[in-house]
């Protein structure tokens, strides 16, 4: 028999054979070049929600993901507005829904949540200093069980105290030395005094002294944050050996150091960033932004290849970054321990 | 005398003086690889010792700390505690001294005096070779003592084991 007898004997399932593998080509193609829906969503213009924003596009990049090829890329910033954040989103949200929302820092991660709770939407958030605090999670260390999961921005409270200790323990015979701690109502700075204050209850030898203002948006707010943060100098000033920075955006702001280290004679013991340790803080240490953000593009994209958010434990980040100021170390006639300036590095600032 | 007897004590000589020649050789030939060994076991903790000092003054050089004395004085302090922390053999001593000689510290408590004594003029000896600082050894076989020596230039620090 020839084709052609075969093919008059046997239509149906030509046909139906043809159209099969017509549907599996397409498919297949489908498959490769599937388009991911991602948005970013950063809470402020402040440089390591801007370090940790361009990292993270950096290493999506890497993994091969490209806006307008293979994924659909939206950046929403809110500029320190939650409400904002979570309108721009639901506008988002009605133009088709994405694949995965990724937050950086606090107030973009709780508008997030607060937008997508209880959706099949994953949440991958990062820079975010007290996940606890702000109502993300219930705890660090496990998975959520939910849709939202992500990146601890902080040192343990312990460590923190423990390293500053060994350092200005040298300069200050006297006890207990008493650290200033000015902060806004921003959560991350509520949650840090909190833990820093828990860490030395059952001390004898520290003290937190704090002094709280509003948080006002960022950045309009910055001039009356810090006019609020200097009224607090006069009233706390008298009372402290060395300041400590807050974290959160107030603490960011380069001003916010300059104001302490030019309106007192304190000096800052624990800086919050690299930028703050140049200007003449003695001490940062804080998670390396790069790794930050590299790890969270990770995760964003093991989340697109169907990974489950709710299984993923809250964990801090794997790598930090230590700096020192040697100026004000030996202004203050601290001997670094060789351990400590090890680690920092190239770090190391005069 | 037999002819059989003529040749086995002819040939009995030979067959000792074979095994005691072959003894002899034994025997110096153990001695040697001992002594080899031994200067492997002291090179290998007086070598990772000055790594643990140059690392700790490569940091100080780094930072420009290398003349400022609150720092020195500590880091030296810092390497001479990682000296007592070595764990070696209890035959053997850890001798770190200046440059004239005075012994700063013993890894034995016992017997300071006396070893200053042996060990003080081969450690002033270390410092005037012309060989490279940091990395000379001066090897002795012909004392009772086996020792190795290595001079620290920047710290004026002779390590002696």
């Amino acid at each position: 028999m020839g084709f052609i007898e075969v093919w008059c004997n046997n239509k149906k399932t030509f046909v139906t054979l043809l159209l099969f593998m017509v549907f599996l080509f397409q498919f297949s193609t489908g498959i490769a070049g599937e388009l991911k829906r991602v948005i970013v969503i950063v809470t402020m213009p402040v440089a390591t929600c801007e370090a940790n924003l361009k990292w993270f596009l950096t290493q999506l990049n890497d993994l091969g993901y490209k806006d307008g090829s293979n994924m659909d890329l939206t950046i929403i910033r809110a500029n320190g507005n939650r409400q904002f954040a979570e309108d721009e989103l639901q506008k988002n949200l009605r133009a088709g829904k994405p694949d995965v929302v990724a937050t950086i820092a606090t107030l973009a991660s709780q508008a997030a949540l607060n937008v997508l709770k209880g959706s099949d939407v994953p949440i991958f958030f990062f820079q975010v200093s007290d996940p606890v605090g702000a109502g993300l999670i219930k705890k660090v260390g496990i998975p959520s069980g939910t849709n939202i999961t992500g990146r601890v921005f902080t040192v343990p409270s312990k460590i923190r105290v423990d390293l500053t200790l060994r350092l200005i323990g040298q300069a200050t015979p006297k006890r207990p030395i008493l650290f200033g701690y000015i902060h806004s109502t921003y959560p991350s700075a509520m949650g840090d005094i909190k833990k820093l204050k828990k860490t030395v209850k059952r001390r004898t030898d520290l003290i937190f002294e704090s002094y709280q203002i509003t948080y006002k948006k960022v950045p309009d707010g910055i001039p009356l944050m810090l006019a609020n943060v200097e009224k607090g100098l006069q009233v706390i000033s008298d009372k402290v050996d060395f300041w400590w920075c807050p974290q959160g955006p107030l603490g960011e702001i380069n001003d916010y150091t300059h104001l302490l280290l030019n309106h007192s004679n304190i000096p800052v013991a624990m800086g919050n960033n690299e930028a703050s340790v140049k200007q003449g803080a003695l001490l940062h240490i804080t998670p390396d932004l790069e790794a930050s953000g590299r790890e969270a593009a990770i995760f964003v994209d093991a989340i697109l290849k169907n990974a489950d958010p709710g299984q993923i434990p809250v964990t801090p980040p794997a790598k930090f970054q230590i700096g020192l100021n040697l100026s004000t170390a030996l202004k203050l006639n601290i001997v670094v321990p060789p351990d400590m300036l090890d680690l920092a590095g190239d770090h190391v600032y005069r | 005398m037999k002819l059989q007897t003529k040749i086995t004590f002819s040939i009995i000589p030979l067959v000792l003086l074979g095994i005691f020649l072959l003894g002899a050789w034994s025997v110096d030939k153990a001695r040697e690889n001992i002594h080899k060994s031994n200067l492997l076991y002291m090179n290998t903790i007086i070598n990772s010792y000055l790594i643990d000092i140059n690392k700790v003054h490569y940091l100080l050089v780094k930072n420009g700390l290398d003349k400022v004395e609150s720092f020195v004085s500590e880091y030296k302090q810092k390497a001479l505690k990682e000296g007592q922390a070595i764990q070696i053999a209890d035959t053997s001593h850890i001798f770190i001294m200046n440059k004239s000689g005075k012994l700063i510290f013993c890894s034995k408590k016992h017997n300071k005096n006396k070893m200053q004594s042996i060990w003080g003029p081969i450690a002033q000896k270390t410092v005037t070779s012309s060989k490279i600082e940091s990395e000379l050894h001066m090897i002795e076989k012909d004392t009772k003592y086996v020792y190795v020596s290595r001079h620290f230039k920047p710290w004026v620090l002779n390590s002696v084991q």
